[in-house]
């Protein structure tokens, strides 16, 4: 009985072993019309790489302070497809010791006030747009004295239009 | 031995099983997001240098000197006192002339937001003897009118400012405006009568001696 039982386990490993069948297309003088094909087929996955600005210390009494460059530096991007970055901002420097002395500040892109919030799509490698801190007098020479500061947050997102 | 041997074939028959695993095509999952810090930071103090020309003093929330740090925002008081004499002619602040609004020589700063440049200019008037020291006797004669005008630029004293004299018509010290015109002391225009006499006899002697070289 046992080695019945061992025998009939044996054969059933065996047969449960994957085998990997090749399956040629043969043409003959029967096939009708004649001629096979083949498809190739490839898949590339889309990437790319943004650059963002770094952290930046604005002096103080400056009016505009170069805040730095947001580029698709590389992009390997579907047809229809591109890239989308939204910049972020509550537009005031906060002080480090009271929260509720602030200094407004505005971004702004070839000197055009870019609000709190913006976003722009790029398509192609390369692509970019630079941006500046502003500051008004007025803003710098009531502000207290002590530490400020404030986090732009930039969104990279990969888009696909229908 | 008979067990471990079942028990390795079940093994194998488990291993043996494929699996189907189907490729993902979606799009690459969303970066996360970045960010940048701004930062900044603002003085807690300014300079503030005062520069006075001429005569006098000043001083910048009670304390004296001529660079002062001053607490951001703070509003010192500038307080000037001129020499004896002496009259503010100018203030400017950062290059901007604030004198009308010094009052009493004193001045409040507006909140100081940045170093400040302050300069004073202070000129002394020269202050005439007192009139009763310095009038000549009453008793000489009136002095010759045709003689004495010509030269009383001569004798009449002079200012320690380069200024031409002073109009008589303004009020330059705190002697009286008719002191110099006063008929009874003998003094006329600032010269007084025996400066005026002196000269009359000096031109006479002067012609006589003209005369006698010519005959």
């Amino acid at each position: 009985m046992k080695k019945k039982l061992i025998s009939g386990l044996s054969a059933l490993a065996m047969l449960a072993m994957p085998l990997t069948a090749y399956a040629d297309q043969t043409i003959t003088e029967l096939t009708d019309p004649p001629q096979g094909d083949a498809e190739i087929t490839t898949n590339i996955d889309p990437t790319f790489t943004v650059t963002i600005p770094s952290d930046v210390t604005v002096a103080f009494g400056d009016n505009d302070t170069a805040f730095g460059t947001v580029e698709l530096t590389q992009a390997q991007l579907e047809i229809n497809a591109g890239v989308k970055v939204t910049v972020t901002t509550d537009g005031e420097l906060n002080n480090a010791a009271d929260a509720a002395q602030v200094i407004p500040y505005t971004l702004t892109s070839e000197g055009a006030d870019i609000g709190k919030v913006y976003a722009q799509v790029f398509t192609q490698e390369g692509e970019s747009f630079d941006l500046t801190i502003h500051i008004e007098d007025a803003d710098w020479n009531s502000a207290y004295a002590g530490s400020y500061s404030d986090t732009v947050v930039f969104d990279v997102e990969y888009v696909v239009s229908n | 031995m008979k067990k471990a041997a079942a028990f390795l074939l079940s093994l194998s028959m488990l291993a043996a099983v494929s699996l189907t695993a189907f490729a993902d095509d979606t799009p690459p999952p969303n970066t996360a997001p970045g960010e940048a810090v701004i930062g900044t930071e603002v003085p807690a103090g300014h300079t503030v240098t005062v520069t006075l020309i001429g005569e006098g003093s000043y001083t910048l929330d009670g304390s004296t000197g001529s660079v002062f740090t001053v607490e951001r925002l703070a509003q010192p008081k500038l307080e000037i006192t001129p020499g004896e004499g002496g009259e503010i002619v100018s203030v400017t602040l950062n290059g901007t002339e604030i004198v009308s609004e010094v009052i009493d020589g004193k001045y409040q700063l507006a909140p100081v937001y940045e170093d400040k440049d302050i300069v004073i200019t202070i000129e002394t008037h020269f202050v005439p003897p007192d009139s009763s020291e310095s009038e000549p006797d009453s008793s000489e004669s009136e002095p010759d009118s045709s003689e004495s005008e010509p030269e009383s630029s001569e004798s009449e004293p002079e200012s320690s400012e380069s200024e031409s004299k002073p109009d008589s018509s303004e009020p330059t010290s705190s002697v009286p405006d008719n002191h110099n015109t006063n008929p009874s002391t003998g003094v006329i225009g600032g010269v007084s009568a025996g400066t005026i006499v002196l000269i009359a006899a000096l031109t006479a002697v002067k012609r006589k001696g003209k005369d006698s070289n010519e005959e």
